[in-house]
């Protein structure tokens, strides 16, 4: 358990200076909350779902279409916004992924 | 926006969120025989692509492989089995594939790291034992048996993700509305 929790704040730890960095300026504070929100959902639910034997090349672009429509609806960026954050952020958690598994 | 959904669809073929790769499972079989059957059979366990042959002690854990195909045989308590493959012995013994689909490996993120599969055997007849699966018990890297909490738990975060996006959602709404 505490080891899906550490990766859990890992990711929200990674993705938070993206999105605040990508993020309009006027916006940044809704999409701040909106990414902590957004990995609350979805990664448990990729989680388990790669648990189960579900390959990441089919989670993938379904976690980043799920951030981007949260960041597009929820913090109300636009669409191509919602986009660009959406795979900034999942990019720096794939490099962490890979350096983490690198240095294992 | 043409670059961006080339640059997800390029994100989409990499591991995100987890460490990548995978890593080994030790899936072992316990067999429960009856006390009837256990009077008058004794089992052993061995691969059809391979070599050597495991007597099974009912109760304790035996590992088995699906790559090898690894089949539990029965003979008669007088009955030694050959140390090594005997197609003789084999074809004349009443024979079983483990109804259990194995579990060789899972993302390294998992935290199972050892599935012990429960199999009674139901009946012997006509050459053929008939197993069948009665429990599962998946263990972690401590040793300890897997606790559904951990799912309890990632199922109450996705909730509360959920409902704060809702509630950012509607909170925006009702403010483009006034």
């Amino acid at each position: 358990m505490s080891f899906y929790l550490l990766l859990l704040a890992a990711t929200i730890a990674l993705e938070l200076p993206v999105a605040h960095a990508v993020a309009p300026r006027e916006r940044r504070r809704s999409v701040v909350a909106t990414a902590i929100l957004t990995n609350l959902l979805t990664h448990p639910i990729a989680t388990a779902l790669h648990w189960s034997g579900q390959p990441f090349l089919l989670l993938e672009p379904l976690v980043i279409l799920v951030e981007c429509a949260c960041y597009h609806f929820a913090a109300g960026v636009s669409e191509n916004r919602a986009l660009a954050i959406a795979c900034c952020a999942n990019a720096v958690t794939i490099a962490a992924a890979w350096m983490l598994t690198g240095l294992a | 926006m043409i670059r961006l959904v080339a640059l997800a669809c390029l994100l989409a073929g990499t591991p995100d969120i987890l460490p990548p790769g995978h890593k080994g499972v030790k899936h072992e079989l316990v067999l429960h025989v009856e006390e009837d059957l256990a009077a008058k059979w004794r089992f052993f366990a061995a691969p059809t692509a391979g070599f050597g042959v495991t007597a099974i002690e009912p109760e304790k854990p035996f590992s088995f492989s699906a790559k090898y195909g690894t089949r539990i045989w029965a003979a008669a308590p007088e009955e030694k089995p050959p140390e090594r493959g005997d197609d003789d012995w084999f074809t004349g013994h009443p024979v079983a594939n483990p109804p259990v689909r194995e579990v060789s490996s899972v993302p390294i993120s998992s935290p199972l790291a050892r599935v012990e599969t429960t199999c009674v055997v139901r009946s012997i007849e006509g050459g053929k034992i008939t197993l069948e699966v009665i429990g599962e018990t998946r263990f972690g890297e401590d040793g300890e048996p897997l606790n559904s909490y951990v799912v309890y738990m990632m199922i109450i975060i996705a909730t509360i993700g959920g409902i704060g996006l809702g509630v950012l959602t509607a909170r925006r709404r009702m403010q483009q509305a006034g």
